[in-house]
């Protein structure tokens, strides 16, 4: 297995600088300036504050673990409260460059995302979880230049066993594969799924969450481990949860063979505010298989059934196919076939799409991608086609 | 238990070789593991085991030991496994298994806390003073199978 080259030790030294620059930011509301204590060594940034004896030691721990941890160094020292806590600080941001064949549309480059998050993690029992976003949402299809700061998730979890967990808060919504984990520098394109596009489904969910995995026995030799959640969640305009109006939830069944090959199963409800309240049942099939030579195909299949409303059809049917194969052990090649309704030209058009994806990651933390997408339509909407690079760094 | 016998283990195939789960031997209760089992607790999915909570020790990337383990245990690719922990790290998810440079680091980490497994290749254990942990077998068709012996999954890649 090949060393880290020079030049990748050193894109991730700057990686490091870039996160212990952040750290710092943090580590303003710690005790840095706090004198030695009792002849002791020169003190960290993250010295206690008091000596031993103090009258809320935990707390007094629990600070000073946070610091240690906020700084990268080992936390605490056994027995305490600090030994029990772990904190992790990190994000990412992208950058792209896209372009088309439409008419009056010209390239762009820009920002797209800029996320930062902190995971703190007690007992293996208690996380709290909160993620800030900054994003540049560009579409070609019509809709507006958007940007926009907001809290992407900011969750509570208590774990009470692998099999029952239980979650409050913003969370990722458990939909299907893509929506759970759409962050682009974690996903294989550039443009996403034409369902998440047109949000036919909500990127997160305000409410509460019950979740977990099992192990059964039965049907040994397909190693079968399957993850279930259940969520309900409250919408509204003035919470900013976008189109889910009222009461909103689903389930989420998911079967995995030695953890490789899935077979899943997804279904949502929500009244979707922008449309007068009209109902919206989603029903996702989906699943991957894992292949030899390093390939993966994967696919998901979404059904709305749609109350009746002026302007668009009853129903809408999406899906995606993709096959990715791994060629090198930095660097892959993505393939993926689109078919659906897409509202987004003001009635309901069929969409298909091409697109083809060259994945690069140097090192884990930086991930590039070309990618040229063949968008066809009917309804005498033009066909184009797009193109387009993009840089996400995680830290 | 002497673990010299491990030195004698031929090589399964050009340049692969067993890799040997071990965990301290204070660990009462941990006498086998399926394999199903120990790739969901290295993916962090499932955190007791045999009535434990359970750490997991990592060898450093880059080596033929942790890049058999991915392939062999895990079913992943390095590139693979990787997109998994940032997925986890994006979404809250399971933390990554901690990591140790060397194989008697590996040992050690073992022998101290009753509830860490850990992995290194076979004959590197044989060459330990390695008193204080055991050899955990993994169950093949419901038989406890040791390193080398056939069928046993988890080795190095070639």
């Amino acid at each position: 297995m090949p060393q880290p080259t020079v030049s990748s030790a050193g894109l991730g030294s700057i990686l490091r600088a870039l996160r212990a620059a952040l750290l710092a930011a943090a580590l303003a509301a710690c005790p840095g300036a706090a004198a030695a204590q009792d002849g002791d060594a020169a003190p960290s940034v993250c010295a206690p504050l008091h000596a031993a004896g103090d009258g809320h030691p935990d707390l007094q721990q629990l600070f000073l673990a946070s610091c240690r941890a906020l700084a990268g160094d080992a936390v605490g020292e056994p027995g305490g409260l600090a030994s029990r806590l772990r904190v992790r600080v990190g994000g990412w941001l992208d950058t792209s460059y896209l372009d088309n064949d439409i008419d009056g549309r010209g390239a762009s480059f820009d920002l797209d995302h800029a996320n930062l998050y902190l995971d703190a993690r007690l007992d293996e029992r208690w996380q709290v979880f909160v993620e800030g976003e900054y994003e540049h949402e560009r579409d070609l299809t019509g809709l507006p230049d958007e940007r926009e700061f907001e809290l992407e998730q900011g969750y509570l979890e208590y774990v009470v066993s692998d099999a029952l967990k239980l979650r409050g808060g913003k969370f990722a919504a458990p939909i299907g594969y893509w929506t759970p984990v759409h962050w682009s520098v974690n996903v294989d394109t550039i443009e996403v799924p034409i369902h998440e596009a047109t949000r036919m489904v909500p990127e997160q969910q305000l409410g509460g969450r019950v979740h977990g995995s099992l192990f059964p026995d039965w049907l040994a030799p397909l190693e079968p481990t399957i993850d279930y959640s259940l969520a309900l969640g409250y919408g509204a305009d003035r919470l900013g949860t976008g189109k889910p109006d009222g009461l909103n939830g689903g389930l989420d069944l998911r079967l995995w063979s030695a953890g490789r090959h899935l077979l899943a199963f997804s279904y949502y409800a929500q009244e979707n505010g922008e449309l007068q309240d009209r109902e919206e049942h989603n029903f996702m099939l989906y699943g991957q298989v894992a292949l030899p030579a390093n390939l993966l195909l994967r696919s998901e299949y979404l059904h709305q059934d749609r109350s009746d409303r002026p302007g668009y059809t009853r129903n809408a049917d999406v899906v995606y196919a993709k096959l990715r194969w791994d060629f090198h052990r930095r660097a892959y090649f993505n393939y993926r076939f689109q078919f659906g309704q897409d509202d987004r030209y003001g009635f309901t058009a069929d969409h298909t799409i091409h697109t083809l994806t060259l994945g690069w990651r140097p090192i884990p933390r930086v991930i590039g991608k070309l990618e040229t997408a063949f968008h066809d339509l009917d309804d005498g909407i033009e066909s184009y086609v797009a193109w387009g690079a993009s840089l996400g760094v995680l830290f | 238990m002497s673990l010299a016998w491990l030195a004698a283990l031929p090589a399964l195939a050009a340049g692969a070789e067993p890799l040997a789960i071990v965990v301290s031997s204070r660990w009462q209760g941990a006498d086998a593991i399926e394999l199903r089992d120990l790739r969901e607790v290295y993916l962090g999915r499932r955190t007791r085991l045999f009535g434990a909570s359970v750490r997991r020790i990592d060898l450093a990337p880059g080596s033929a030991a942790r890049a058999g383990f991915s392939r062999s245990v895990l079913g992943r690719s390095e590139q693979d496994l990787e997109r998994y922990w940032i997925e986890q790290a994006l979404s809250g998810g399971a933390l990554p298994p901690r990591e140790v440079a060397t194989p008697p680091d590996a040992v050690a980490a073992a022998e101290a806390r009753v509830g860490t497994i850990a992995y290194l290749p076979a004959s590197s254990l044989a060459r330990l003073d390695a008193d204080g942990v055991r050899i955990l077998p993994i169950l093949v068709d419901g038989v406890a199978t040791r390193p080398g012996a056939p069928g046993y999954p988890a080795r190095t890649l070639d």
